[in-house]
């Protein structure tokens, strides 16, 4: 049948019902949906988004400030195994001024399943102290060499730090399913020894209302309604569960009057109080390209991106390399083609 | 201010555009220097324009920024750009001037410069190759944006005899100019020679307050001579024309006439010959003789009413026992003096017939020598007719064979007699005779249509310098002539500050102790 709709009669209607009604019918229950803090399953725990209290904040001055991110890319994706780049770039802020941008060179690493197995292993021996009991599962070996590479830099980053210094995580302080919580623990643990303050800042929360409504836009939503243009903190770890599971507080945070977004922050127990490191995150939070982010961590970002053209450039290195190999100009274009840009053209 | 500038990333021949750091100050007319180390070449540029850059790939990025500022603002919570200097930069387009061989030959731009060329401050060594060109008289120093650099700028003299044109909006500076140009020639001590008519008397005397004029050059009272229109005392001589001088050519440059005051003046000019100025002046009745003529009486009224405004200008003489001043002026300016005559008081258009009258003298004047003594030709200094507005002369619409001004445009270099055209509105002048001019000192224009009709006009390519022409300060010019390899960026020297540079006569030797006892002791 000749149809000129480019979806299914009356789908749409229903995805958007489906919406609509998530975010009408109340839950009862916070989830966080990570495979983490040692748990296969979400956490929930009982709760409502009208019930957590909105803090006003005051920005402070920042102090010196360190912020880690991490990049990467698949040069190369044998279906068997994958070639992949990856980096971990930091940055130092002070007094209004990035004084430090480290964006070391790609790391590349052909990653088939056994040799995989192998790697995370040695990797995560180092980062864990000890050989880990488990693995965990990797669908997508570059997320995981990624985020091993930024908790490398995060640690490094807090032996290097002077007391007093925060340094921010891009993401959430528990890790996630890639990244044991010993090794959260152990960074943690350095940094109350050296009294270095320990935050991470979440750009896609999974943290939820009853049926998977997004818990960070549902308190914007509210922040803008109740608070209007200010800086305020809502804390979300309220359940004593928090406090034998996480090493911090989970907040959700609005830190610029006018931000067109809220955050999940994470602020690990230390040296400042959560209300002080808060206040110094608002005062990063004042760049007008990045308004209510800490401009460290964007400028962290930019220094750990790969961009288009840096994956153009790595995959052409890469088939250099693989001719200085031996390898015919044909099995090189075996290797890299795929079938989908075919059909795509 | 430091001299390096940033590199160049692009983009041709023609144009070239180069990266700067966000902190670099850079102004529309800057000259920069590039190095082509490879080639042993060092590329001139001017900046065109200056425009934004971010690191940000987004588009929308520097518009969504100013929002977020907005936003801040009305917050009452005002954001921070951190490290721009890391984030922004400039990004100049130039026009690319030319460059510099390894044995130091100016060549005209027809290669890129290596590309991330390092793009820095010039040195003055960079435009030393100008030196031979810049001339003997010199208004300024070349300009870069808005600072100078230590070469003084100027024409060569003997190029005023292909015309000069200073043009500027009110207050930009054409009156020092003209001071300076004309203190130049003063101080070449009679190689040249001008005539400048000062409507206003500003030339002579400054003008208000502090400003000087060429009354206070040092070499003045050697060889600047003075005319009035007007009783003026002992510091000029009272300036007097014959009647019999003006002919119907300096009257049709003067005033607008229909055709039928022209018709009326032709029957006036056959009844009466040359009295016919005198008679129509003094008629009592003016209807009776046009009627005797034939021409409407309305007609003859107006004629009347100009020919008695001539009659009363107090420098025209009815008597002709009384010798026109018009040939001593001649003469002075054939001796290398300069000739400054005061219309102040005389309305536009009575100064124009002065002007017109002088000028036809001194062009027919050194016609006449370059046809009868070349010798004596050969001696005479080029010499240059200054007249303020001269659109009123050089337009269109007072094209005339008649008229002595555009004589002078197309014929004087022949004579040795420039032109130097001053105006507010070039966009008024004859394209053509424009086109004859072969120095612009181009001074502040807002009015694109000047503009347009000079980059058709100039001698060098300035269709790039609009945005640079439009935002010049007072004093600040660009030069355009042929023996100037691009139009010249110039600040031209205050005249009070030139004259304090200028060597005047030397004085007498004191006389030797005991001279005045003579010889007899």
């Amino acid at each position: 049948m000749l149809s000129l709709d480019i979806v299914e009669r009356g789908q749409l209607d229903d995805a958007a019902s489906f919406v609509v009604d998530l975010l009408e019918r109340p839950g009862s229950d916070i989830r966080v949906m990570e495979g983490q803090a040692s748990l296969d399953e979400a956490l929930v725990v009982p709760g409502h988004p009208d019930a957590f209290e909105l803090v006003p904040v005051e920005p402070r001055d920042p102090g010196r400030v360190w912020a880690v991110d991490g990049g990467s890319c698949v040069v190369a994706d044998g279906r068997s195994f994958q070639v992949a780049a990856y980096r971990a770039a930091r940055v130092r802020f002070e007094r209004g001024v990035t004084h430090v941008v480290e964006t070391p060179p790609l790391s590349v690493r052909a990653l088939p399943p056994e040799e995989m197995q192998t790697l995370a292993r040695a990797v995560l021996t180092q980062l864990c102290g000890s050989e880990p009991e488990q693995l965990p599962d990797m669908p997508r070996p570059v997320d995981a060499l990624r985020e091993w590479a930024e908790w490398a830099e995060v640690g490094r980053t807090v032996r290097e730090a002077a007391s007093g210094d925060l340094v921010l995580v891009d993401g959430s302080l528990h890790g996630g399913p890639l990244v044991p919580p010993i090794v959260v623990r152990r960074v943690h643990q350095e940094a109350i020894e050296r009294g270095v303050c320990l935050a991470g800042v979440v750009k896609a929360s999974t943290l939820y209302w009853g049926r998977n409504v997004p818990l960070v836009t549902l308190l914007k939503r509210r922040g803008d309604r109740e608070l209007g243009l200010s800086v305020w903190v809502a804390r979300i770890s309220t359940d004593p569960v928090f406090a034998r599971l996480y090493i911090g507080d989970i907040f959700v945070a609005h830190l610029a009057p006018t931000a067109s977004f809220a955050f999940r922050i994470d602020v690990a127990a230390g040296p400042s109080s959560p209300e002080e490191v808060l206040g110094r995150l608002a005062g990063l939070a004042d760049d007008p390209a990045f308004v209510g982010y800490p401009y460290p961590l964007a400028r962290a970002h930019q220094a750990a991106r790969v961009t288009g053209y840096d994956v153009v450039d790595v995959r052409r290195a890469f088939r250099e390399a693989l001719s200085r190999r031996g390898l015919s100009e044909d099995d090189i274009e075996v290797l890299f083609q795929d079938f989908h840009e075919v059909l795509n053209r | 201010m430091s001299a390096y500038k940033g590199r160049i990333f692009g983009k041709s021949v023609l144009e070239a555009t180069f990266r700067s750091f966000y902190g670099t100050d850079l102004f529309l007319g800057d000259l920069l220097a590039a190095e082509d180390a490879e080639r042993a070449r060092r590329f001139l540029f001017r900046v065109i324009q200056v425009t934004y850059g971010s690191d940000s790939s987004d588009p929308g990025w520097a518009e969504r920024t100013a929002g977020a500022y907005m936003a801040g603002d009305a917050a009452d919570a005002p954001y921070t750009l951190h490290d721009p200097e890391q984030r922004l930069y400039k990004v100049a387009t130039c026009q690319p001037l030319g460059y510099i061989e390894a044995a130091g030959e100016f060549r005209k731009p027809k290669s890129l410069p290596a590309q991330f060329a390092r793009v820095t401050a010039p040195t003055p060594e960079d435009f030393a190759f100008l030196h031979e060109r810049m001339g003997d008289l010199r208004i300024g120093l070349l300009r870069s944006g808005e600072d100078t650099i230590d070469l003084e700028v100027g024409i060569k003299g003997e190029t005023l005899t292909s015309h000069v044109g200073v043009f500027a909006t009110t207050g930009m500076g054409k009156s020092n100019l003209m001071k300076v140009l004309a203190g130049q020639i003063l101080s070449s001590q009679g190689r040249y020679a001008c005539l400048l008519f000062d409507p206003h008397g500003e030339y002579l005397e400054g003008g208000s307050g502090i400003r000087r004029g060429l009354r206070d050059h040092p070499w003045a009272p050697d060889r600047l001579r003075v005319y009035a229109t007007r009783a003026a005392g002992a510091a000029a001589t009272s300036l007097r024309l014959s009647l019999a001088e003006l002919t119907l050519g300096d009257l049709q440059t003067a005033y607008v006439w229909s055709h039928a005051q022209e018709d009326a003046i032709y029957r006036l000019i056959r009844f009466f010959r040359e009295e016919w100025l005198v008679r129509v002046g003094e008629e009592p009745d003016v209807s009776e003789l046009a009627e005797q003529l034939g021409v409407a009486t309305s007609t003859l009224q107006v004629i009347q009413r100009r020919a008695q405004r001539i009659l009363d200008m107090p420098c025209i003489s009815r008597d002709p026992s009384q010798p026109s001043l018009s040939e001593r002026i001649v003469d002075e300016l054939m001796d290398g003096y300069s000739v400054l005559v005061d219309t102040s008081g005389l309305s536009s258009m009575e100064e124009i017939l002065v002007a017109s009258v002088i000028t036809r003298r001194v062009l027919d004047s050194y016609g006449s020598v370059y046809l009868d003594d070349r010798d004596r030709f050969a001696a005479l200094p080029p010499t240059l007719v200054a007249l303020e507005e001269a659109q009123r002369v050089l337009s269109r619409a007072t094209r005339s064979d008649e008229n002595v001004f555009p004589r002078v445009a197309r014929e004087g270099r022949k004579f040795k007699v420039g032109l130097c055209a001053v105006s507010q509105q070039p966009k008024l002048i004859d394209d053509e005779l424009l086109s004859q001019f072969n120095t612009f000192f181009i001074l502040g224009l807002a009015d694109d249509k000047d503009r347009a009709i000079l980059r058709g006009s100039s001698k060098q390519d300035i269709s790039d310098l609009g945005p640079e022409i439009q935002t010049l300060m007072p004093g600040e010019a660009i030069v355009t002539n042929l023996e100037a390899p691009f139009a010249l960026p110039a600040m031209v020297y205050l005249y009070e500050e030139y004259l304090k540079s200028v060597q005047g006569p030397s004085p007498l030797p004191l006389r030797p102790e005991g001279a005045a006892k003579g010889f007899a002791e």
